[in-house]
């Protein structure tokens, strides 16, 4: 980055949304319905000053819909208020502290209806979406197995906290609305601001920042209010500003999801059959419920050998706000059971988790639970047995457990308990469901006459880093002076539909495209005339690779691998937890930047910890200290690999092993606080 | 009400209600946009400012609290030297903060190196917690604020 665009980023010269202002501007906030649950029947709206509107679903002049993977949402209620939060309408005028106040007036009244059904009752009108992972005959299985064990882990997900805002600038220049605001999903917000305004597409010009680190669980949730912004910027024919207050109601409702396992274990430890049920709150809508409940069915599977699987899952729906997708779309999530069981049959079967990991991994030629076949040799084997040097685990954990065995044989009460846990994840970047929406990704590359070369990538890259990192790679591939090289992040006359910037997709499928792109360039460059246009196009799997109805085949091309180490210590006296040390051993094939890659590690570590301990944040002063390996392979055709979801997945589990361990008690639920030890209860 | 005060070493008065928050002041009638109104409850730090030598969250301080005092927020502290060190050492370190909290950040390692010139473990902790951004790793951060200690103290000397 050079020094003047630095010092402009450290003396605070970046301009956000909120930052906007120009003349005629008009404020507007979302109205929001404090009832749920019921036909919308009448909203009372005070008298409102001659310069104020009050817009509601029917005054939009498009349509009032966001069409999601799963489920249409409606931009503003127009019958059904199905959430607490739901927004009812949008006002508007020129002065903000007499919009919140007239906008505190404003009383809806409902006509109840009954709630969705309780998710253990079978009912079609509260399971949005069913999924299941079949493979061999789990009675015979369950018969062939010397020991049948169970299990039931629960983990309750916190809301991430989104910075910035969702503040919204939006003015009209010259036929084109220009939106300022953060998404990390600039085509879905450009498809529907021309839906909900009826314009065209390439009438909508974005302008976002990259703001560090974004999170999944918000990844939809500009675009409603940019909608609404634009509708509003079009019938006012005024510039608007959308400010988005926090909403308590939209914040805090604790997601729970529950796994039940049943396995079978032959004389060696070895599994004989899987079975597991799982369920989830998917939210009033159900929306991305498919994507999420696929995945997490996959991290439920597992990757251990077992012929006998059986998997289902089943996302119901509530009264609660849309949340989904979740902190890595539900692969991680899911891992938390699956590796909670590892860790149970290890000590069931008398074994070292690790060494018992290690007999039970899916080899080359084997069969993954999806009925796909293992092509290349995992990883994992390598990274388990490195991570166990490097943290000693064997001999912490066989100590561990002697302790807590020999415990009443002690003369004193030792002050502080250890623990340890491991646990291993993996990671795919790909989407599952085969809908365009998600896996659309294009890249085009333009050499002109000058000799300056255009990326237009209709995406947004996941750190500002990463844009400095493709002008460095694209500098050396075509030897054009880094200078000579743009980016536009959004170009409103291109029609390519770009899915989300999630999962690690801006470094591995858009810097895959960069390159292929560039290479066609340079195979055309000094033969043909300039300027040259080259566009690479992310290629959906086929249908037989894999089946996103009955969940066969290989789900995954190009998966990265994770493995865990958590040390714990419990202080006897008040059952403080403290996590001194982490080691993670991690396969994601070339690091791009070492730096950033380690910065998101640490993002990850922070978030798996919070989800852990209960806590909103995670102080320096109890981080732990963090061993990372990065498992990078030397050959040529390695591949740029994945790493977000890779950390919330191992953590949690290898975490809650070493509170077991520590602890004596049993740990089946996530989080976690020293009064439940001290209670004696999880 | 009027209320009197310094910003950014300039005398000045505004005519606002008492209970507005000096965030929101700033932000919206003196145009300061370097500092961020982010949760609003004093908990990420992104709206940190100097209020008579102290870093306060301005989000939590009701503007009749200001009167008669000095207000420093990061396009007063851009002018002084004590940036250029932050600056300096910051970009020797490689630290690459997001456009959201990097005034915030230089701000508080800025003010909080005055006050600790040899930084320990427990001072360097305490810069760090001064902001919740997730965008750089602690370790390249501790690099930035040890580097830009090393600095000042080299054009302190001087």
């Amino acid at each position: 980055m050079d020094e003047d665009k630095f010092r402009n980023r450290l003396a605070g010269g970046i301009r956000f949304p909120e930052d906007m202002t120009s003349k005629k501007m008009v404020y507007a906030i979302l109205i929001r319905s404090p009832r749920y649950q019921g036909i919308l029947e009448e909203v009372d709206v005070p008298k409102l000053p001659e310069n104020m509107l009050f817009m509601r679903a029917k005054d939009l002049p498009g349509k009032n819909l966001m069409p999601l993977p799963d489920c249409a949402l409606p931009l503003l209620v127009e019958d059904e208020v199905l959430y607490p939060g739901q927004p009812l309408g949008l006002l508007t005028g020129a002065d903000p502290e007499i919009l919140n106040k007239i906008g505190s007036q404003i009383r809806c009244r409902i006509r109840k209806t009954p709630p969705f059904p309780p998710a253990a009752i079978n009912d079609p009108r509260s399971t949005a979406i069913i999924k299941e992972i079949k493979k061999g005959d789990l009675d015979r299985g369950m018969n062939k197995a010397e020991q049948i064990l169970k299990g039931e882990y629960k983990m309750i997900m916190p809301e991430v906290p989104s910075y910035p805002r969702n503040n919204i600038f939006c003015t009209k220049e010259g036929g084109r609305y220009i939106l300022h605001l953060h998404t990390q999903w600039p085509s879905l917000v450009r498809k529907l601001c021309a839906l909900a305004a009826n314009i065209s597409r390439k009438q909508v010009e974005l302008h976002f920042n990259t703001a560090g680190r974004t999170w999944d669980s918000h990844i939809w949730q500009s675009a409603v209010p940019a909608a609404l912004t634009v509708a509003a910027a079009s019938i006012l024919r005024q510039p608007v500003r959308l400010i988005e207050e926090e909403n308590i109601a939209m914040s805090f409702v604790p997601r729970e999801l529950n796994i039940h396992y049943t396995a079978g274990l032959d004389h060696q430890g070895r599994l004989t059959a899987l079975m597991a049920d799982l369920s989830i709150d998917a939210g009033a809508y159900g929306c991305f419920a498919s994507e999420v409940l696929t995945r997490l069915c996959l991290s439920s599977a597992g990757f251990y050998q077992c012929r006998n699987i059986r998997i289902r899952g089943k996302a119901y729906q509530t009264n609660t706000p849309p949340w989904f997708p979740m902190a890595g779309w539900g692969l991680p999530q899911g891992f938390f059971g699956v590796e909670m069981l590892a860790n149970h049959l290890a000590e069931e079967s008398g074994t070292d988790p690790a060494i018992w990991r290690n007999l039970n991994i899916v080899e080359k030629g084997n069969l993954y639970p999806t009925s796909g076949q293992v092509r290349q040799r995992l990883p994992l084997p390598e990274m388990v047995d490195d991570i166990c040097r490097k943290s000693d685990f064997t001999r912490k954990h066989a100590a561990g457990r002697q302790v807590r065995q020999n415990e009443r044989e002690l003369d004193l009460l030792p002050t502080g308990y250890s623990g340890i846990g491991m646990a291993v994840s993996f990671q795919g970047n790909e989407f599952l469901s085969r809908n365009r929406v998600l896996t659309a990704s294009s890249v085009t590359t333009t050499l002109h006459k000058e000799g300056n070369l255009e990326i237009i990538l209709n995406a947004v890259p996941a750190t500002p880093s990463l844009l400095a990192l493709w002008k460095k790679r694209i500098s050396k591939r075509l030897s054009i002076p880094e200078e000579q090289i743009s980016f536009i992040l959004d170009k409103p006359d291109d029609q390519a539909f770009s899915g989300p910037s999630t999962l690690s997709r801006s470094s591995t499928i858009l810097t895959r495209l960069i390159d292929q792109s560039c290479d066609l360039i340079q195979k055309k460059r000094f033969r043909e005339a300039l300027p040259i246009t080259e566009t690479g196009s992310f290629r959906r799997r086929t249908k037989t690779d894999w089946d996103e109805e009955s969940l066969i085949g290989t789900p995954f091309g190009t998966p990265s691998f994770a493995a865990a180490v958590v040390d714990v210590q419990l202080e006897t006296a008040t059952m403080e937890l403290r996590v001194p040390k982490i080691w993670l051993s991690l396969n994601c094939g070339i690091i791009l930047d070492k730096s950033s890659a380690r910065s998101f590690i640490e993002a990850e570590v922070r978030l798996a910890l919070c989800q852990c301990l209960k806590k909103q944040a995670i102080k320096p002063s109890i981080f732990p200290e963090l061993h990372i390996e990065f498992n990078e392979n030397e050959s040529k055709n390695q591949r740029i690999g994945g790493l977000e979801g890779l950390v919330l997945g191992a953590v949690p589990a290898a975490f809650a092993q070493a509170v077991s361990l520590a602890s004596g008690l049993q740990i089946n639920s996530l989080p976690l606080e020293s009064g439940d030890l001290l209670r004696g209860v999880n | 009400m009027l209320i009197e005060f310094v910003l950014n070493d300039e005398p000045t008065s505004v005519e606002v209600p008492a209970y507005k928050r000096l965030a929101d002041v700033l932000r919206e009638g003196f145009n300061l946009t370097g500092l961020r109104s982010a949760c609003g409850k004093g908990y990420c730090g992104l709206c940190t400012v100097v209020l008579n030598e102290e870093l306060v969250y301005s989000c939590m301080i009701p503007v009749f609290q200001i009167r008669g005092k000095s207000v420093q927020t990061i396009e007063g502290y851009a002018e002084t030297e004590g940036f250029n060190d932050v600056f300096e050492g910051f970009k020797e370190a490689g630290v690459h903060l997001c456009d959201y909290c990097a005034p915030t950040r230089t701000l508080t390692t800025g003010i909080l190196l005055d006050r600790y010139v040899r930084p320990d473990a427990r001072q360097i902790e305490e810069i760090l917690s001064s902001v919740k951004c997730n965008c750089t790793p602690y370790e390249t951060l501790k690099k930035g604020i040890l580097l830009t200690s090393q600095i000042r103290q080299k054009r302190l000397k001087s």
